[in-house]
Order: C-alpha cells, then sequence, then structure tokens
C-alpha cells in the first residue's frame, strides 16, 4: 500500500512539476509545445489522483477515504490542479498556472510523507465527509488567493523597481491579480468556517476528548488565528477600500503561509484528527 | 544552385536612394513577372519595405543572373540606368547570403534590432513571389529555414521590451490594468511629448479622454486634433479642476512646461481615499519634473517620471543587446547546416559529370588505340574497356570520397570549385544541368 501511495505522489508531484515547467517554458521562453506539456502533464496527475480517490471511496467508503491523510493531500493536490488548468485557460490570469501547479506538486509529494497512524472511529458521522470537503475547498481557494498574492507582489516590485519591462505581457497585470486575489478568500472563508463548525461538533461528540485540553491543540489554535486573519481580510475586501492592491496581496500571502503550516500541523503532529 | 542577394538598407544608402528603387506590391507583382521572363532557370524572392529593398536570387551554378545582372534589372524596373544607385547597393553570394537572409528575417540588420515587423515582411514578400512563380526548391528551402531561425531568434529575449518612451509607458499601463473601456485618461499640457505619449496610449482605448491645460485654447486644439487623427473623443478639462478630477482618473500623462511640480504630495494626499485606493499610473515626462516624487510612495501610484521610462527603455535594450550574441550564434549554426544541407544536393551532379568527363577520356582513347591493334577479339575489346572503367573508377574513388567527407565540414564547395576548374568541368556541368523547378510551392 505504502509504495502505490509513494507511486501516487511521485506520479503526481513529477506531473504538476512538468506543468509547472511547461508554463515557465511558455511564458518566458515562447516554447511552442509547451502548452501541451502543461496540459498533458496536469490532467495525467489529476487523473492518477482522481483514480486514487475512486479506489479508496470504493474500498474504505467515502468517510474513510478522506480520514485518510494521504487521500486528503491527493485531493488537495488535485483541485489546486484543477485551479492551476483554469487560470491556464484564461487570458488574463496568464502565469499564475506556473506558481499554483508548483504548489500542487508540492502537496503531492508532501502526500507520500504522511503517516498511515490510527483514525478516530468516525465511520458512522457522514458530517465528516462535508467537513473534510470543505477544507479542501476552502484550502484551495486560499491557497489560490495566496498564490496570486505573491504573484501580484512579485509584478508590484517589478513595476517599482523600473528596470526593464521584459515581463511584461507574460504575466497577469495586477488589476487581474487583484481581482482574482480578492474573490478566492470570500469564496473560501464560508467553507473554511463550515469546516472549523464541524469539526468542532466532531470533537464534541468523540468521548476520549471530552476531558482533554483539545483547544489547545496546534491545528485548531492555528486554524483559529487564520479564520481570524481571512476574516479581517474578507471584511476588509468588502467593507473598507483601504485594504487593496499591496495590502491584500501581503495579507493573502500571510493567509497562505498559514495554511501551509496548518496542512503539515494536521499531517503530522495534529492528535484532533488521530 | 548559387544563392545571391543584391539590395540596399538604412544602412548603405540614404532614404532618397531607397525611395527610387522601392517597389510597392503592384511594382512588386510586375518586377517578378519580368524576372521569371528574363531568367527562366533562377529563382527569385523581392524584400521591399521602408528601409531596405533587396532580391534574393537563386541561379543555376553556371546559369544566369549574376550580380551586376541582378543591378542592371533593378534598374530596368525603375527606367534608372545601374549606375545612379549601384553605390548604394550591397551584395553576397552563397554562405554570405544566406546569413544575411537569416539575420533580416531575425531581425539582427534592422534599424532597431530585435523589432519583430521585419519577420511578417520577408514571409509577405515569400508569399508574394511563390504567388508569382519565381519561388522553387532552392528558395523555398532557404526561407522556410530563415522562418525557423527567426522563431529561435526570437526566442533568445532579443525581442524583449520595447524601446521608445511612448510604447514602454503604454507597456507599463497593460501590466498594471487589465482593461481600459472602463479606465479614464487625462493628458496635462498640450507639448509635443506628451501628445506624443498619448498617440501611444490610445492603442489602448481607454473609455474616457480627458484634456487640460494652463490655455483653455490650446486644450481645446489638442481635444480636437486628437478627435480628427484619431477619432477619439476627448473632453476639455477646466485646468483649475484638474487636480479634483484625480479621483476619478487611473492613467495621467503630464507634460507641462511649468518650472514648479504642479502636483505636490499634499495635494495629492486625499486623492487615494476617494479613489478607493484603485491603482493609478502617472507618466511624467516633463522637465522640470511636474508631479512630487513623494506622490509615488502611495502603495496604489505608479509614478514614472522621463528618468523612469528612459531606464526602463535602457534595461530592455540592455536585454536586447545580451540575447544579440545568443543570436548570433544560433544564426551561424543554422547557416553551416543550411550550406551542408545544400552542399550536399549541389554535389551530385557535380560527381556525375566528373564521371562522364572521365569515361569520354577513356571512351577517347579506346577509339583511338582500337584501330592500331591487330584484329582485337569481341573478348579483348570487352577487356579493355572493363580495364578502362576500373581505372577511371580508382582514380576517381579518393576525390568523390574527399567530396562526401567535407559535406559535414563546410568546405565542399571549396573541393568542388577546384574540381571543377581542374578538370574544366563548368561547361559541361552546364549543358548537363537540368531546368530549374519552377512554380509555386506550398510552404510547407
Amino acid at each position: 500500500m505504502m509504495s502505490g501511495h509513494i507511486a501516487i505522489s511521485i506520479i503526481g508531484g513529477i506531473g504538476f512539476g512538468l506543468a509547472a515547467i511547461g508554463s515557465y517554458l511558455g511564458f518566458r521562453q515562447h516554447v511552442k509545445w509547451a502548452g501541451s506539456l502543461l496540459r498533458v502533464a496536469a490532467l495525467v496527475a489529476i487523473a492518477v489522483g482522481a483514480a486514487h480517490l475512486l479506489r479508496a471511496v470504493a474500498g474504505l467508503g467515502a468517510v474513510g477515504a478522506l480520514q485518510n491523510d494521504f487521500s486528503a493531500a491527493v485531493l488537495l493536490a488535485g483541485l489546486i490542479g484543477l485551479v492551476g488548468l483554469g487560470t491556464h485557460f484564461s487570458a488574463s490570469l496568464k502565469g499564475l498556472d506556473g506558481f499554483l501547479f508548483l504548489v500542487a506538486a508540492a502537496v503531492s509529494f508532501t502526500g507520500a510523507a504522511t503517516t498511515n497512524a490510527p483514525r478516530a472511529d468516525m465511520t458512522h458521522r457522514p458530517w465528516f465527509i462535508s467537513h473534510a470537503l470543505a477544507f479542501s475547498l476552502s484550502a484551495t481557494f486560499f491557497i489560490a488567493g495566496g498564490v496570486a498574492g505573491v504573484a501580484y507582489l512579485l509584478v508590484n516590485r517589478m513595476l517599482r523597481r523600473k528596470r526593464g519591462t521584459s515581463l511584461v505581457g507574460s504575466v497577469a497585470p495586477l488589476e487581474s491579480l487583484e481581482r482574482f486575489g480578492r474573490w478566492m478568500p470570500l469564496l473560501g472563508f464560508p467553507l473554511f468556517t463550515y469546516g472549523i463548525l464541524t469539526g468542532l461538533y466532531g470533537v464534541a461528540h468523540r468521548p476520549d476528548l471530552s476531558h482533554t485540553a483539545w483547544y489547545l491543540d496546534l491545528t485548531f489554535l492555528l486554524s483559529a488565528v487564520a479564520w481570524a486573519v481571512y476574516a479581517y481580510l474578507c471584511a476588509a475586501s468588502l467593507r473598507g477600500p483601504h485594504i487593496r492592491g499591496r495590502r491584500a496581496a501581503v495579507l493573502s500571502t500571510y493567509g497562505l503561509g498559514l495554511i501551509v503550516v496548518v496542512f503539515f500541523v494536521r499531517e503530522f503532529s495534529s492528535r484532533l484528527h488521530q | 544552385m548559387r544563392t545571391l542577394v543584391v539590395g540596399c538598407n538604412h544602412r548603405s544608402a540614404p532614404v532618397e536612394m531607397r525611395e527610387r528603387i522601392a517597389f510597392d506590391e503592384a511594382a512588386a507583382a510586375r518586377a517578378l513577372a519580368q524576372f521569371r521572363e528574363a531568367f527562366p532557370a533562377a529563382e527569385c524572392v523581392l524584400v521591399s519595405t521602408c528601409n531596405r529593398l533587396e532580391l534574393y536570387v537563386a541561379r543555376p551554378v553556371h546559369g544566369q543572373p549574376r550580380i551586376a545582372e541582378v543591378m542592371e534589372f533593378i534598374g530596368r524596373c525603375h527606367g534608372v540606368p545601374a549606375s545612379t544607385f549601384a553605390s548604394g547597393l550591397y551584395s553576397f553570394e552563397d554562405v554570405e547570403a544566406v546569413r544575411h537572409l537569416f539575420r533580416v528575417a531575425g531581425s539582427l540588420d534592422s534599424m532597431v534590432i530585435g523589432e519583430t515587423q521585419i519577420l511578417g515582411q520577408v514571409k509577405t514578400a515569400f508569399e508574394q513571389a511563390q504567388a508569382a512563380g519565381t519561388v522553387g526548391r532552392t528558395l523555398n528551402d532557404l526561407f522556410q529555414r530563415a522562418f525557423r531561425v527567426a522563431k529561435c531568434v526570437h526566442s533568445t529575449g532579443i525581442t524583449a521590451g520595447r524601446l521608445s518612451v511612448g510604447s514602454t509607458a503604454v507597456d507599463l499601463a497593460r501590466q498594471i490594468f487589465s482593461r481600459f473601456d472602463d479606465k479614464t485618461a487625462m493628458i496635462v499640457g498640450a507639448g509635443k511629448m506628451g501628445e506624443l505619449t498619448l498617440v501611444h496610449l490610445l492603442e489602448t482605448k481607454p473609455g474616457r479622454l480627458w484634456v487640460t491645460n494652463r490655455t483653455d485654447a490650446r486644450a481645446a486644439e489638442l481635444a480636437d486634433k486628437i478627435r480628427r487623427r484619431h477619432g477619439v473623443p476627448a473632453e476639455v478639462v477646466p485646468y483649475a479642476q484638474w487636480i479634483d478630477r484625480l479621483a476619478d482618473v487611473d492613467i495621467l500623462i503630464s507634460s507641462t512646461g511649468s518650472h514648479e511640480p504642479i502636483l505636490t504630495a499634499a495635494q495629492f494626499k486625499p486623492i487615494p481615499r476617494r479613489r478607493g485606493y484603485r491603482a493609478i499610473l502617472l507618466i511624467d515626462i516633463a522637465v522640470p519634473r511636474d508631479i512630487e516624487a513623494a506622490v509615488g510612495e502611495d502603495d496604489s501610484v505608479f509614478l514614472y517620471n522621463i528618468d523612469d521610462l528612459q531606464q526602463v527603455t535602457e534595461a530592455n535594450l540592455a536585454q536586447r543587446r545580451q540575447a544579440i550574441g545568443r543570436a548570433q550564434e544560433i544564426v551561424e549554426a543554422e547557416v553551416l547546416q543550411y550550406v551542408r544541407t545544400q552542399d550536399r544536393q549541389d554535389l551530385g551532379p557535380l560527381v556525375a559529370t566528373l564521371r562522364r568527363h572521365f569515361q569520354t577520356v577513356g571512351d577517347q582513347e579506346f577509339a583511338r588505340i582500337l584501330p592500331k591493334l591487330t584484329a582485337p577479339s569481341q573478348r579483348d575489346r570487352e577487356l579493355i574497356q572493363q580495364m578502362l572503367h576500373r581505372v577511371t573508377q580508382k582514380l576517381l574513388h579518393n576525390p568523390i570520397h574527399l567530396l562526401n567527407n567535407h559535406a559535414d565540414n563546410g568546405t565542399t564547395r571549396i573541393y568542388a570549385d577546384m574540381l571543377r576548374t581542374l578538370f574544366d568541368l563548368h561547361e559541361e556541368e552546364a549543358k548537363a544541368a537540368p531546368p530549374a523547378e519552377q512554380g509555386p510551392t506550398d510552404g510547407s
């Protein structure tokens, strides 16, 4: 089983990595076949992940499959890859696909290192499915928003340094990046909130946690911090125009950092998920 | 086939001379038809742009036209003697001609190195020659290769960035804004430089265009000029109101003759808030500067003065210069590869002529000694003929082997010409040469 997981991780990681290389070759070197490489590599990686998930659901059931850290990583990588493919086909988000495929590749490779620690018994808790899906989707939106933030900061820096315009036209304009970066947290935040609430509900129904300080679990604490950051970002982008442009991009980037940390903590040291 | 090019460009001939021998589309079509009539065995592509006129010709090794004949042909097309413009012409043959075409198509020979327009112009000229039936196998191969080389050259980054202040400003605007139909552009001052930059900016088709100037009449004059020349409606904004209107402006071009800044940080301070912190591009091309540098410190402001824009264009130029070396390496490698292929193709007829030449000498000697032999039997005749054939084969084995080997290191042509001279094969080869393949090719 482990060697199968490693193979899926490596195929996914290499596929998304090649897609990122295809994106780079396309927008920097104008290589003709780069687009085909990107699409084929990304589709292969997504297809391998989807096949694994279907097999896991068929074998373990939806709850069992989603409870598995490896499957969660595969799902997240696939979702990020899908967003990457979407941005690849969008003329106004040029260059963003490469960043997203890189993140998808990293998530995919990380999947190989996940532990097969014993899981809490969730077999009879269908709400867990929505909890896991909500977290995966919200993480995808936050990561896409964070990547747009990073791209915004890079383009912004290039424009302010005033040293040549070689990148001009190769990467998306600031306005598009800002719009994309504003929408992603707005889509992800309700799902993230739902994920936390269902998580709390799950904790309340776990007798093994009733006499422990579960609220001090690092996953919970970091999720709460991330929730506060995104709550502020969403409120600011809806109500206060002062969080725009570079400031919004910086916040999205911090959010991305937090999500990455949450992901690793959840994968490797969370008691709530064991 | 031998390739040659005769022509002139912005370096070799002044504009007065270039315009005298330039071809428009109709004249080029007539010239190609005339060429086909005058030199039916040769191929020709005529490239005529504002900066260059070039005739690329492929002729049989011993056929016509030669360089002087091409010059006369150009003169004949324009009804002027070749001597009146010959001083401004250059000509290249064989490897040099191939190299020149690759450099031209890759824009290494252009006035602005890295401009991509020339590739389109060469393609159009090639297609016109195809339609006129003056492109055969040699020029088809050569031009298809040139288009591939141009693509490789462009991938070195030689076409990156733009080199004028106006077009650089447009590039910057395009990197900041994703659409322009909802944007407002404003020009402050009615100076020539500002107008030039604005004309570049009109490429983006901004939703609204405002013009302001200290003298309202000049602003109205500029607005009217823009409306007439570019078909873009421009609204005149009273000078006293322009700072107030900044809240609605997305792109500002400032080019006044003021000795003091017309927009200070203090005046600009409330603007970002009123704009909802949307990005604003300020292009200050006035000297002395119109906009205080501190205005650019706000996160939502992208302020470029004339030095910044020149710095950007310099950086673009430096990047292109860096790419030139790599581009030239690509051209040289492709020239060598093309010449090798071409040499291999030219080798076949030469080897056949050489064999025929030796065979003829053998046959002549055989015919000369035959009457002197006393009643040779049929068997004796066959043995003597076999011996002569073997001697010929053995004598030719080494030179032909050498020729084939040198096709790989690019010196075949020297050896081939040497053999032609040593054995006086020019006439024989010309007689044996089949007529050149003519007619339109599919360009694939």
